[in-house]
Parts: C-alpha cells; sequence; structure tokens
C-alpha cells in the first residue's frame, strides 16, 4: 500500500481500482496523518478532522464509515484508558493495518465461497471494477474454471476496459461492450456478478451507477444475480432510517473541457446508484451467502441492537470535547 | 455502367454513419437515386432498369438494420418499375418517374416530421420533464413542437454511447431555449423517478409492433415501465418494416469495435472482444404508443399502417409467392 498515489479526489471520484483497495488506502493515509502528532491534542485533531474529511470524500461508502466508526471508537477509549500520545498513536496505527488486513481476507473467504456458484461454461455478466468481484474471479481462474465473462463499459470512468484486459490476462474469454448494450446480451448471460459500495438495512446495494440497470435487465430474464461484498460494508446509519448520501461527480468525467464549453449544457454525473433487494437473489460475504433481506441480522452481531455510535461527527466532537474537559484540565 | 462518383460517396457516407437518423438515410438515398438517374448516359431503357436496380441495391445494403432506407428505395423502384411496364414507356419518361417520386417521398418526409411534431406534441403537458435517447429528428420533433406551443418543458438525453449523438440533440435542443441535462447512459434508472415521459424515435417497427432503435432504447423502456413512466416512439410511416409480415427478422448491425475503444485499446489487448450492436429490439409491452404522421397507435396496431401503406407489397408477395389466389 503506497501513498504516493492517494489523494482526496482520487478517492471521491476514480473508482477504477474497487472500493476496497480505494478505502484500504484512505486509511493508510490516515495513519500517516497521525503519526506526525507530538502531542495528544493534535492527535485527537488530526484523527477527526481527516476521518470527516475522508467521510465527505465519499460519504456512500460503508466500509470506509465502518472503518472511521470504529478508530473513533477505539481513540474515545484508548485516551480514557491513558491519554499518552505515543501509546494511543501506535494503537490506532496498529488497528489500522488490522482493519487492512480484515478485509483482504474477507476477499480470500468470499472468493472461496463465491465461486461455487459459477459453472464450467457460464456467461457470466459484470460492471465497474470490484477488487471483491476480482477476487473471486480470480479463483476461479485459479482452479481451472471455463468462463466467460461479459464487461460492460461502466461509463462514467471507464473501469471496465481495465477490468477486460485483467481478466483477459488471466485467460478467460472476455466480451467487453457499451452500458446501453446490457439489455441486448442478457439472454445469453447465466449469471451477474456484482459490486457494492455499501448495503443498507433492507438489503439494498449501493453500487456504482448502471449496476441497477443491470439488475434490472436481469430480473426481466430471470438471470440470477449475486452482489459480492464485505459485510463490513453494511451501514448501521440505515438502520435507522437515514438514506445513503449518493455523490455526483464533475462533468470531466464524461465529456473533455473543450466540449463542455462547446456545448454548454448541464450535465450530470452520478456515480453510485441503489439497486433494490427483489432484484438481487444473494450476497456473497465472507460469513457466507445470504439473502438481501437478512442484512440486520449481519447488523446487530456487528453494531448492537438497535445500532450504537453511528454519527461520525458527534463521535469526533465527544473525542474533542473529552481531550479539552478530562485530559487538558489534569 | 458505371456506379457515379457521387453516388458511391453517398452510399459510403450511409455506411460510415456521415449520414446518420433513420429519416435522413432514407432522404438521402432517394437523392441519389435521382443524381444516379440524371447521371445515366445510355440510350436503352432496358439497360437503364438494370442499371437502376444494382443502384438500388447496392443503397438498401449500405446499412443493414433501418428499414427506411430499403423503404425508400422501393418507394421509387416500385414506381419505376409499373411504369416501365406500360407499352409507352420511353427512357426520358422513366427518368421523370424517379425524380418525381423521389422528390415526392421527400417531401412526404419532411410533412411527416412536422405532422408527428403536431399530433405528438398533444401528449405533452406543461411542466413535463421527457427522457430522449440517441438524436431522433422525429421524437425532437415532437419536443420542439410543444415547446413551441409554449409548454414548459425540460429534457433530460443520454449521452448515447458509442458515438454521443446525444450531444448533437442537446445542442439542438438548447439552440431551442429548452433546459436540458445530459447524462451517462447507465444514469437512466437512477434520474426515470424525475422523469415524466420517454420519447424515443425508432428505426424499424415491425408486425407485432416492436421497435428496432438504437442500442440503449430497450434497457430505457424497461427501466421506464418498471417506473410506470409512459414510453412514446415517434416513427414516421417509412419506418415500418412489410418484410417483418412475412416473418423476416430484423438484421442488428454490429459495428467497429473501434467505435467504442480507441485502435490502441484493440491492439494491445487482442484477447479481448468487444462487441459493438448499433440497435436492440423494445418489446411492445414497453411501449404505451406510436406517433405517426397518420396518427398515434398502440405497438400492436403496426399491422394497420403495415396494411394502409404496404398492402400492395404484401398482396403481390402473396399471391406470388404463396399461391393464394390460386387456392382461394
Amino acid at each position: 500500500m503506497s501513498l504516493r498515489n492517494f489523494s482526496i479526489s482520487k478517492l471521491k471520484m476514480d473508482l477504477s481500482q474497487g472500493s476496497t483497495i480505494a478505502i484500504s488506502e484512505a486509511l493508510v493515509f490516515l495513519s500517516d496523518v497521525i503519526s506526525k502528532a507530538t502531542d495528544i491534542n493534535s492527535l485527537i485533531n488530526r484523527l477527526s478532522d481527516t476521518a470527516l474529511m475522508l467521510f465527505s470524500a465519499r460519504p456512500a461508502s460503508g466500509l470506509l464509515f465502518n472503518a472511521l466508526r470504529s478508530l473513533l471508537l477505539s481513540a474515545l477509549r484508548l485516551i480514557k484508558e491513558m491519554p499518552d500520545v505515543h501509546f494511543v498513536k501506535e494503537s490506532l496505527t496498529k488497528e489500522i493495518y488490522q482493519l487492512v488486513s480484515t478485509y483482504k481476507n474477507a476477499l480470500k473467504s468470499i472468493a472461496t465461497i463465491g465461486v461455487k456458484r459459477l459453472e464450467d461454461d457460464d456467461i457470466i455478466l459484470t460492471g465497474t471494477y470490484s477488487s471483491t468481484v476480482f477476487s473471486i474471479l480470480k479463483q476461479a481462474a485459479e482452479e481451472g474454471k471455463h468462463l466467460t465473462i461479459y464487461v460492460t463499459e461502466s461509463r462514467p470512468g471507464s473501469e471496465g476496459l481495465q477490468l477486460a484486459k485483467d481478466l483477459s490476462k488471466m485467460g478467460f474469454k472476455v466480451v467487453l461492450f457499451v452500458d446501453s448494450a446490457v439489455r441486448y446480451f442478457m439472454k445469453e448471460v447465466d449469471k451477474v456478478l456484482l459490486g457494492a459500495e455499501a448495503i443498507a438495512a433492507n438489503g439494498a446495494v449501493v453500487s456504482k451507477v448502471g449496476t441497477s440497470l443491470i439488475a434490472l435487465a436481469a430480473h426481466e430474464a430471470r438471470v440470477r444475480v449475486f452482489i459480492a461484498t464485505s459485510i463490513f460494508k453494511s451501514n448501521p446509519r440505515t438502520m435507522l432510517g437515514e438514506l445513503v448520501t449518493l455523490e455526483e461527480a464533475s462533468p470531466a468525467l464524461i465529456m473533455s473541457k473543450e466540449r463542455l464549453r462547446e456545448l454548454n449544457v448541464n450535465v450530470r454525473c452520478p456515480l453510485f446508484e441503489v439497486i433494490p433487494p427483489e432484484y438481487i437473489d444473494a450476497l456473497i460475504t465472507e460469513r457466507g451467502l445470504i439473502a438481501p433481506q437478512a442484512v440486520p441480522l449481519i447488523m446487530r452481531s456487528l453494531y448492537g441492537w438497535p445500532p450504537e455510535h453511528i454519527d461520525l461527527e458527534k463521535l469526533a466532537k465527544s473525542l474533542k470535547r473529552y481531550v479539552k474537559e478530562e485530559v487538558n484540565s489534569t | 455502367m458505371k456506379i457515379p462518383h457521387e453516388v458511391l460517396k453517398i452510399i459510403e457516407d450511409i455506411r460510415t454513419m456521415r449520414v446518420r437518423g433513420a429519416g435522413k438515410i432514407a432522404r438521402t438515398a432517394a437523392k441519389a437515386l435521382i443524381i444516379a438517374s440524371e447521371e445515366y448516359r445510355g440510350t436503352s431503357l432496358k439497360e437503364y432498369l438494370t442499371y437502376m436496380e444494382l443502384i438500388a441495391e447496392r443503397l438498401k445494403n449500405a446499412r443493414p438494420t433501418a428499414v427506411s432506407l430499403p423503404n425508400a428505395v422501393n418507394y421509387v423502384l416500385s414506381r419505376l418499375k409499373k411504369a416501365s411496364m406500360e407499352p409507352s414507356s420511353t427512357l426520358n419518361k422513366a427518368k421523370f418517374i424517379v425524380r418525381e417520386s423521389a422528390n415526392d417521398f421527400i417531401k412526404r418526409s419532411f410533412e411527416a416530421i412536422k405532422k408527428i411534431g403536431e399530433i405528438g406534441s398533444k401528449r405533452i403537458s406543461d411542466g413535463e420533464v421527457i427522457l430522449t435517447h440517441c438524436n431522433s429528428t422525429a421524437a425532437l420533433s415532437v419536443i420542439i413542437t410543444a415547446h413551441h406551443q409554449g409548454k414548459h418543458i425540460e429534457v433530460f438525453a443520454t449521452e448515447t454511447r458509442p458515438k454521443f449523438q446525444g450531444h448533437i440533440t442537446a445542442k439542438i435542443l438548447a439552440k431551442e431555449g429548452i433546459p436540458i441535462t445530459l447524462i451517462p447512459d447507465s444514469a437512466v434508472r437512477y434520474f426515470m423517478k424525475d422523469i415524466d415521459k420517454v420519447i424515443v424515435g425508432a428505426d424499424t417497427v415491425t408486425a407485432n409492433g416492436a421497435v428496432v432503435n438504437k442500442v440503449g432504447t430497450s434497457l430505457i423502456a424497461l427501466a421506464a415501465h418498471e417506473a410506470r413512466v409512459r414510453v412514446f416512439v415517434a416513427a414516421e410511416t417509412y419506418k415500418f418494416s412489410p418484410a417483418t409480415v412475412l416473418g423476416e427478422l430484423v438484421m442488428i448491425e454490429e459495428r467497429d469495435p473501434t467505435e467504442v475503444v480507441p485502435p490502441e485499446y484493440l491492439y494491445e489487448n487482442p484477447e479481448v472482444i468487444v462487441r459493438n450492436p448499433a440497435f436492440d429490439v423494445t418489446p411492445p409491452e414497453y411501449i404505451d404508443a406510436i406517433i405517426t404522421e397518420k396518427g398515434i397507435i398502440p405497438p400492436q396496431a403496426a399491422i394497420l399502417i403495415l396494411e394502409e401503406e404496404y398492402g400492395w407489397v404484401l398482396k403481390d408477395y402473396f399471391i406470388k409467392e404463396l399461391n393464394f389466389a390460386e387456392e382461394s
């Protein structure tokens, strides 16, 4: 994991490597920011401010939300335990690397489970670049399964081009086409396999824009839809009725500045959208295959019932207040 | 007899989509027939007829999917053949027939667009948000006519990969002063809840009312159907395909992959197969109505238009090929 490539705008708009890797990079960036703190005040300020900044760059991401929530909660627990900058810093850094490796391991477990759903000679349709989907397909390649993979171009961003390239290098037959051709090809497809940005309490999945159209066309053609996702992408805020914020990207993602100036029209470029649970046959998670409607069960095990501490801003505020009132005054 | 250079250029322009849009293709083909006819330097009527048939075939083969092309060509050729069968026919008379019928087709085509605008605009109410796909003259005629009637409408246009015809649509509508928002094709379902009506064009309407149009149309119609948004297809009657009554399938053209990815990508990734279908088929159950210059019909009544417009073609076929006349 290198910091050289990290930037907030990349975290926000670049979906070319999948959310798991992007969020892991963001967390490593966070560990770098807190490593420069020299006292407990600056540590907590750096942690809270950077956490909120990262979150605002990618508010739809369940994985990022959960990681930041868990780190802020840990920070609160740690300073209560021992308000020593080195102790808190080291513990948090350790936790960050633990989270990153948890995600990595989840990919492996998901691959082991998901690959069983892919059969020889299947035609699999996928879109965008999901490292979770990729890990399942990689496992399938290693097991020598003969698959044909249909890949959508996946505008805005066009990550499909890189995905098609990587999958063909793994030895699969790969067919690439524009997003609008999904229904044209759906009758040939056996299974749809997609990744997720977040999972809501009702089993709806937030994913790259275009995926709900794919799921709809699959549903119409009675083609099974699988979502490969870590349970850590589940967003507990949705259990209390919050809507997931869906970011829109700048028009630059779909046309050149010159063209934009020439046309002089309004351009909207959403990045994520919601796939309703009724179009999803199953979620493939590291805890096994589950129906999307069973997501509250997973959420209960991760966040308690009802879920607690799910407002990052409040968490950051109470951290700062604690440092100000309890640590500084002693 | 050689095919004139100018006609060859038109055929090439249709093939490479420098001339595009089903209506425009049809009118250009009619014009090409006039040019070919005027350029004919021979003196034999028989040779002229063979020559014109060759040109007609070449034109029809330039693009395989849009039926407006063969319909335009057949419109002229059938009149030419009928006239040349008369004993008094001469080469000059034949040339006159081609010029007259081709010009007649072009005139009717423009009138049809106008009429479709008048009829279709009645279906648009003040304050509505319209979604359109690709760049359809007939669909835009409906939208622009409604705008000229003083209805405040807003339009969402898909960018329409791979060739971005949505940019042309956006430009035309912006020039008319209609608020327009361009979106990627993949965002259609995301925006569908904000849309009141979908209006698209057609390349071909089949006997059962299915509509062949720019790839992505069927996906939009599906998303509209899911959201209970009405879908209108604006189509001139020469976009209805008589051949489909006889069971023929509409061939969906797949175009060059370099329209989708740059040539370097294909060169660097020879294993990746890039497929580029230009059209897809929207089933009639996702279409609320087809707006033609003769009126609004439910898609399932396509056969009515076909009988009215091409009844003679069909009758000829049934008599000649199936010997229905003898049996009865």
